[in-house]
């Protein structure tokens, strides 16, 4: 993706279960095509399960660097902030990825961080998938959206249409969907920045213009049984 | 939107209860199922009509299930190990009260704290009573999300039928994977009159007393009696399970939930191989599908029980085995789940 003036830091938020970490995660490997110094920060302090931090080999295999609870640490029911965040955030050699926890509970920690990040160039994207609960309609994204600005103290960027029902996507999930956002970002007055489809799919859709640039994802975070 | 959703375990039994018409939650959060207490409270503070409280402790929420159970709602709490154990005398209770409720278990490492990740050491709690007497829960086993929502349902209607308290006993990965789930109407089901029993107001007739208890043995005894034979009712009628390559196998794989998702596709893997293996799913693990295996061991005589524990189903595999055939036995446990790769190489040992 061709992208002048991309940000040095990369927020992704949005709904519980939006699909956040896999698009920060998918995000970051494109960046190190384009980088040398890239991080990604795992600020999920609500799921147990399924975070960035379990993809940690993939990561460093491209040498972009984890920042995360230390790995004695992961299996903690805890919420952890690792102390290294604020000196990536102002370290500008790197372009960092933050893929913040779910829905406004998730976002609290950006609070935390929001005085350091006013001042720097970011780019906070709000994650949507119109096929989760409370992100169904557009009342609720916008409410959600409201929330996200609230407990993160941060004003939103761009939107970043991700309509899936993971296996069962097909060409129609993902039209009826992305029409959803689009309401929705005129509703904010915010750029979409893109929209996601997975790698899987591109065939399907090929010949099809949505009006905003594709972002082909690959899945990271697989079932023990696929 | 479309009825299609893509949602979280936790969540999707969450919708499932309130579409069965569940109106009162009361419960604790714990990892991996606080997206259920969290859904429930979302959605039912909202609601008329409905309550939701996170309750002080487990104790308190399985007592409160009580309180409201016995006026006839449909009512539903919510832990993961450690909270179902507290919650064990409440059952106990509820029990031999008879009163229709639906308990969920998303069940992670243990014993004692354990850890956060799945396991299925909580069987023979969940199908051998759990707490003191002679009682047993209806335990049903989901093996994906939208079984989670279709037994959630039947998990009301079933507790409704029997006046028996309905578990549904998952584990942390069902709870917190994503798959796309579709919500249809909940069955209906014949059930009978809760007006018959329930606590309701006494105005216009005799004061009702729903009670975990008689002091006269003779009586007590009766009681017991009859839920004996609620049980066998249960063993006659409620059985569930699914088989998979049973007919031509030469090894049949006993497992359920999550597990059984993943000796699917272990199958799938040792068919490229040649090897023929069948698959017996429990759906229901209290009543146990004891017939259909005891019938299996009459033609295969190999069996591998496969679980998140150190081995628990397993003794019920081999009572309905009966000594027909071998029974081995793998399992993973602590909050590790086992891999298609490593069943297999478990099969070829055997």
């Amino acid at each position: 993706m061709k992208n002048k003036d991309e940000k040095r830091i990369q927020i992704f938020v949005g709904g519980f279960g939006s699909g956040k970490t896999e698009i920060a995660i998918n995000y970051s490997f494109q960046l190190r095509e384009k980088y040398k110094q890239v991080a990604i920060v795992d600020l999920d302090i609500v799921n147990p399960y399924f975070r960035t931090r379990e993809v940690r080999d993939n990561l460093e295999l491209q040498e972009i660097r984890l920042i995360a609870p230390k790995k004695e640490m992961v299996y903690a029911d805890l919420p952890q902030i690792s102390p290294e965040i604020k000196g990536m955030l102002q370290n500008i050699h790197y372009y960092v990825v933050l893929d913040v926890g779910g829905d406004d509970v998730g976002s609290v920690v950006l609070g935390s961080f929001s005085s350091i990040l006013q001042g720097l160039d970011y780019e906070m994207s709000m994650v949507v998938n119109v096929y989760r609960p409370f992100t169904q309609e557009i009342a609720q994204i916008l409410q959600l959206a409201k929330e996200l600005e609230k407990s993160s103290r941060l004003k939103l960027t761009s939107i970043i249409s991700n309509p899936n029902l993971q296996e069962l996507t097909d060409k129609g999930t993902i039209i009826k969907g992305h029409k959803l956002i689009e309401q929705v970002a005129r509703e904010l007055k915010l750029p979409i920045r893109f929209l996601c489809i997975e790698k899987s799919l591109a065939p399907e859709i090929k010949n099809m213009n949505f009006n905003h640039p594709i972002f082909y994802l690959t899945r990271f975070m697989k079932l023990p049984w696929k | 939107m479309a009825e299609k959703l893509l949602m979280k375990g936790n969540e999707a039994i969450g919708e499932a209860a309130i579409r069965a018409g569940c109106r009162f939650y009361f419960g604790y959060p714990i990892t991996p199922q606080s997206e259920l207490t969290a859904y429930m409270a979302k959605k039912l503070l909202r609601m008329e009509d409905a309550a939701f409280i996170q309750a002080e402790s487990e104790v308190a929420a399985i007592n409160m299930v009580y309180g409201a159970g016995a006026t006839g709602v449909r009512v539903m709490t919510s832990s993961s190990s450690p909270g179902i154990s507290l919650k064990q005398e409440g059952l106990s209770y509820l029990s031999l009260a008879e009163i229709p409720c639906v308990v969920v278990n998303m069940q992670r490492g243990g014993p004692g704290l354990g850890s956060i990740q799945p396991a299925q050491g909580d069987y023979f709690q969940a199908t051998k009573g759990g707490g003191h007497g002679d009682y047993h829960l209806i335990v049903l086993a989901p093996s994906s999300v939208q079984e989670l929502v279709n037994l959630t349902m039947d998990a009301f209607n079933l507790a409704d039928q029997y006046r028996n308290p309905a578990m549904i006993l998952g584990d942390g990965l069902l709870g917190q994977m994503m798959e796309a789930v579709e919500f249809k109407e909940p069955p209906k089901v014949a059930l009978p009159d809760k007006n018959e029993w329930a606590i309701t107001g006494c105005k216009g007739r005799k004061p009702r007393h729903i009670v975990p208890f008689d002091l006269d043995p003779l009586v007590l005894e009766s009681w017991n009696k009859k839920m004996g034979e609620k049980y066998t009712l249960l063993k006659q009628k409620e059985v569930r399970y699914e088989l998979l390559n049973t007919e031509e196998a030469e090894l049949i794989i006993v497992a359920y939930g999550t597990v059984a998702r993943i000796i699917k596709t272990a199958i799938k893997n040792a068919k490229n191989e040649g090897i023929k293996i069948g698959l017996i799913r429990p759906i229901t693990l209290f009543p146990f599908p004891e017939k259909v295996i005891a019938e299996a061991a009459e033609r295969v005589k190999k069996f591998l029980v496969v679980e998140m524990s150190l081995g628990q189903m397993i003794e019920d595999v081999k009572l309905a085995v009966n000594g027909k055939a071998e029974v081995k036995f793998y399992g993973r446990s602590g909050g590790v789940v086992p891999t298609p790769i490593e069943i297999l190489e478990e099969v070829k040992k055997i």
